[in-house]
């Protein structure tokens, strides 16, 4: 009925006035409905534009970090200790890999055992290319190992171990520990094995049939010196959990490459330099579109310079090995480790810091394959830097008893003491002995003189007469702290806490001990530490500034290795000079009898050391140490030293880890490092050396 | 033929093929990489749509309405039969079963049912306007069109059926139904909303499909809805709107348009393309020329001599206005998605004709006006536009 039309006919006219209201009104209409479109569109538009445009640009920009080459370490002389070179890595991009696994693509035999494998597999998950083989990108990954000459099971293995799942889809699974695991294809590029130049060609001409594999430029650490000294640069890792904590990583994210030891840990702020920033766009599909561009450049970081010279530091870390050689033919056949402080005692730049044995920084270098063996080696502790590690400094420590017995008044100017050949303090009624290392009474001396034979009852009577002092001696401790023992040193060196060396004091003894026998501080404590034994221990670094502090007159200088930061093209930027931490005010007297004292002991025919100095120029001024250590039978050897006697030039510092007396391997470990520095040409190129 | 020439309106004219251009023009930019290998892809079909609709403009022109007043019984049965048609050997494409292949174009009834049901509706209210009673006229009208409206919405294309409603609507209002008669269609689609969204429902009867009533309501709450859904296309089409800002970004920065962001940019969502590209500047320019044409188009109603003319124009600037609205405000988040396409600027073969077409018969109208010799309705005349 209603499509039946009736017959046309003449039609009436519209009527014209209503139907003009009529139109008017849905023009009035449209201009309403228009002015809501332009309403909105200026609100969108013009008003919050800002918003949107952001949203924008989140959407379809993605920032990439843009690495800053680290910065080179160089020594005193300018040759480079560590460089970078740039390899090419190949990655393999979990993105250009099918999150499904594809049975219709297996072999028809297959198609029953991989329908199976799915069919348990989590929704999102694939299984592990050792529980399904045919999967694409298993062929893939081992198409891409006989390439990079990787075996299968390795390049699997290296792929898919940071991607496993267990089957609830939580991370965390192990294969061996927790079967069966699966494998989500997700996250970031995952490196497998730096790819030379012809491995990338095949693999590139070859694009279709390495999908997701991706090649990535990149530099790594390289030291030029091999295993001179990792305790000086340090290692390069990426940042830990842990260390994001670290306020030196302040600002940092992960994946940073990150210093971790040495002068890459304290002055990673400088050879980090700042990270460049890269845009790329991305489509909806998440694909990358076009051209990566670098929205910030990256700004490399600076080179360092160290005080340290590559040309001593080989003589130091080769004279080490020479006094262990030496403490082996005398008989000490457990010397195994030693050290050796080289350093100027009037501003405390440090020239040489050997630690024997050594290792090759590269070991940390990814995959880091062998680092586990260094921590290992219990016997040898490589890890371990000897020159901050404190051991009992024996007779060495005597110019630091001398210096508390002046400061607290047991000592003056012209003071005798008997040298007799055992001290029994006065009052003492268990009647223990404290023997000299001779029987023969050597009659009455001054400091000078007890200091050249190194007479030990000398010094016991120090310590006793210190312990009879008013609150039991604490201003034996107070010098000693002073010289910067009991503390780690304030260097530019990252220092354990547990390398502060140990001054025993009253209170020490309270807090360590449980038995109310043990927490009394008895009069013994106090005359062992006065000839450096004991609870009594100092690093080699410790001692080497306390030596400084006698050579320089008084001044406590801040042992560093940083020299200087230059920039790229070699200027420096910034030069490090420490103040010294403190002045001693060392007595003038004391001092000239302490260095007399030195001065004899390495040439007078009683000396301890004139054996190995007595002809030797410059004149070396220096003292033996032969510290034991219970329960190693053998003492350790120590020589610490400066020279010229009369204007001091180098501190030399040597330990000799069971090394027997001072005299035999400590000290000709330490003549080698004088010889190196005296009597070699030592170039400084950058900067002037005021004392050299 | 020197009458056809004089009295064309050359502004309707001009202005129609003015929104063609400009929107072939975004087409270009906008589908430069959707089909790999073939940036104009979508800008060569839309050019041939387009240079075939103003050829059939220009013939349609010359047609006199009262031919197709004539034939409106055929135009009616045409769209019903088509659209019936579609429904049993149609091509689907994402759910909706619109299309009959014709070869070499795919023809989609319900698009040039627009331009008809407005032709045919017209004559048919033309011809009873003095002796049905308003109420007769409203409820006839509203079943006229309610045939094909169900039809199309069964496709289902709820979007086109809407336009049905509101073409009718139009007509009606400028043929002078009662205001109350709206009064009371208003109220009764309220109760069809909650019979369809609420009530219904409520029953175990679901009217419409889970996917539409989503659409609808997705505006109403987009950041709520899921990256693949349509809450995704409304927040990515207001940011790809709002990104443009004053000036747009230009073809280069209109990330959202080009890395395929903004979901259907060369159908539904061309004009945030228009927003990001030429921002609020190109948007308000767009919006002009669209208000340019409907002021035409409503002149037209004036000038007609007859009731039918008057009415036909009357859709036609109905169909522009309420596509026009609905389109863009579904874009930048004022009005529910349909899949209303927006006139001359949406890639599409039969909607870019028929559009064309639509405004051939506004000039035919036009032209009509004055060939004939009766005194003109109103007091203004074609002298003054």
């Amino acid at each position: 009925m209603v499509i039946q039309s009736p017959p046309n006919r003449p039609e009436p006219p519209p009527d014209k006035n209503q139907m003009m209201i009529r139109a008017a009104t849905l023009g009035v209409i449209a201009v309403v409905l228009f002015g809501v479109l332009v309403f909105r569109l200026w609100a969108l538009q013009v008003l919050h534009s800002d918003h949107y445009v952001a949203q924008a640009n989140q959407n379809d920009v993605r920032q990439l970090p843009l690495p800053a080459p680290r910065g080179e370490i160089v020594d005193s002389s300018g040759k480079v200790l560590v460089k970078n070179t740039s390899h090419v890595l190949a990655e393999v991009n979990p993105a250009g890999l099918a999150t499904r696994v594809d049975c219709t693509t297996f072999p028809a035999d297959q198609r029953a055992k991989c329908n199976a494998v799915v069919a348990a597999t989590p929704p999102g998950a694939v299984p592990r290319c050792a529980a399904l083989k045919g999967q694409t990108r298993c062929l893939v990954l081992a198409r891409l190992g006989q390439v990079l000459g990787m075996k299968t099971h390795e390049v699997w293995r290296a792929y898919e171990k940071t991607l496993y799942v267990n089957a609830d889809g939580s991370g965390g699974c192990t294969p061996k520990a927790h079967a069966p695991c699966y494998v989500v294809n997700a996250g970031p590029p995952i490196p497998l094995k730096p790819a030379s130049e012809p491995e990338v060609a095949y693999v590139l001409e070859r694009r279709s049939q390495f999908p997701g594999v991706q090649f990535l430029q990149t530099t790594q650490r390289q030291y030029p010196f091999g295993d001179l000294m990792p305790n000086v640069l340090g290692y390069v890792s990426q940042i830990s959990q842990a260390e994001l904590k670290d306020s030196n990583f302040a600002g940092l994210t992960g994946g940073a490459m990150v210093g971790q030891a040495g002068a890459e840990y304290s002055y990673d702020r400088e050879l980090r330099g700042t990270d460049g920033l890269l845009e790329q766009n991305y489509d909806a599909t998440g694909r990358a579109v076009g051209p990566t561009y670098v929205q910030r450049a990256a700004q490399p970081g600076d080179t360092l310079q160290l005080t340290i010279n590559s040309r001593l530091q080989k003589i130091a870390q080769k004279a080490v090995a020479y006094g262990i050689q030496v403490a082996h033919n005398d008989g000490e056949v457990t010397a195994h480790t030693g050290a050796i402080v080289a350093m100027n005692p009037q501003n405390g730049q440090i020239y040489a810091m050997a630690s024997y044995p050594s290792y090759n920084p590269s070991v940390f270098l990814p995959p880091a394959k062998n680092a586990g063996k260094l921590y290992k080696d219990k016997y040898n502790q490589p890890l371990i830097d000897k020159t901050l590690e404190p051991k009992a400094p024996g007779s060495t420590f005597k110019p630091i008893t001398a210096t508390a017995a002046w400061n607290s008044g047991v000592l003056g100017p012209g003071s005798t003491l008997d040298c007799p050949g055992v001290f029994y303090r006065p009052g003492d009624f268990s009647h223990t002995p404290f023997p000299n290392w001779t029987t023969i009474n050597l009659g009455t001396m001054d400091l000078q003189t007890a200091l050249e034979q190194s007479c030990n009852t000398f010094f016991f009577q120090l310590g006793s007469k210190m312990y009879d002092l008013p609150n039991q001696g604490i201003a034996f401790q107070k010098t000693i702290r002073q010289y910067g023992f009991g503390k780690t040193p304030p260097m530019d060196l990252p220092v354990s806490p547990y390398f502060s060396g140990l001054v025993p004091d009253p209170a020490w003894r309270l807090q360590t001990y449980s038995k109310p026998i043990d927490q009394v501080w008895q009069p013994g404590y106090d005359i062992q530490m006065a000839i450096g034994q004991g609870d009594l221990t100092v690093s080699p670094m410790q001692l080497a500034v306390a030596y400084s502090a006698i050579a320089n007159g008084g001044k406590l200088v801040t042992p560093h290795i940083g020299k200087a930061l230059l920039d790229s093209q070699g200027n420096v930027v910034k030069r490090f000079d420490p103040a010294p931490q403190r002045d001693l005010h060392l007595s003038p007297t004391l001092l000239s009898e302490i260095r007399q004292g030195l001065y004899e002991a390495s040439h007078s025919s009683l000396g301890t050391s004139s054996s190995v100095f007595g002809s030797y120029t410059p004149a070396v001024a220096g003292k033996t140490g032969t510290a034991e250590h219970p329960p190693d039978p053998s003492p350790n050897a120590w020589f610490a030293s400066y020279a010229p006697a009369d204007n001091p030039k180098l501190v030399v510092v040597a330990l000799i880890n069971d090394g027997g007396h001072g005299g035999v391997s400590a000290a000709p470990a330490a003549r080698q490092v004088y010889q190196g520095f005296f009597h070699q040409r030592i170039t400084n190129t950058v900067g002037t050396d005021a004392s050299r | 033929m020197r009458t056809y020439l004089r009295h064309l309106d050359y502004m309707m004219l001009a202005t129609a093929l003015a929104i063609t251009t400009y929107g072939l023009w975004i087409l270009r930019n906008a589908t430069r990489n959707d089909i790999p290998g073939d940036p104009t892809y979508y800008y060569n079909r839309q050019l041939a749509y387009a240079v075939v609709g103003v050829v059939g403009m220009l013939l349609i022109s010359l047609v006199p309405p009262r031919f197709l007043r004539r034939i409106n019984p055929l135009l009616y049965l045409f769209v019903v039969l088509t659209t019936m048609v579609v429904l049993v050997i149609g091509t689907s494409v994402q759910g909706g079963q619109r299309w009959i292949n014709l070869g070499v174009f795919q023809f989609q009834p319900s698009e040039l049912g627009k331009l008809l049901l407005i032709v045919g509706l017209a004559a048919w209210l033309g011809n009873r306007r003095n002796e049905w009673s308003p109420a007769r006229l409203t409820l006839g009208a509203l079943a006229y069109m309610a045939l094909p409206a169900l039809l199309v919405f069964a496709e289902p294309d709820f979007g086109t059926a809407l336009v049905y409603a509101a073409v009718t609507l139009g007509m009606l209002f400028v043929l002078g139904a009662p205001w109350r008669h709206f009064a009371w269609l208003g109220l009764a689609f309220v109760v069809t909303l909650a019979m369809v969204f609420s009530i219904m429902p409520g029953l175990g009867v679901p009217v419409i499909k889970q996917y539409q009533m989503d659409r609808l309501t997705a505006f109403l709450h987009p950041s709520s809805s899921n990256i693949q859904g349509d809450g995704y296309h409304i927040t990515q089409s207001m940011i790809a709107v709002g990104h443009g800002g004053v000036g747009g970004t230009g073809y280069a920065g209109a990330t959202q348009t080009r890395l395929n962001y903004l979901p259907e940019h060369a159908t539904d969502f061309i004009f945030s393309v228009v927003g990001e590209e030429r921002g609020f500047v190109g948007a308000i320019w767009l919006l002009g020329l669209y208000a340019l044409l409907i002021w035409r188009g409503l002149k037209v109603i004036t000038i007609s001599r007859s009731t039918f003319g008057s009415l036909v124009a009357a859709g036609i600037v109905s169909m522009l206005v309420f596509q026009i609205f609905i389109n863009i405000g579904m874009t930048i988040g004022v009005a529910p998605i349909t899949g209303i396409p927006l006139p001359f600027m949406s890639f599409g073969g039969t909607h870019t004709i028929t559009n064309l077409f639509a405004i051939g018969v506004l000039q035919a109208i036009h032209v009509d006006a004055y060939r004939r010799a009766e005194p003109r309705l109103g007091g203004r005349g074609p002298m003054y536009g």
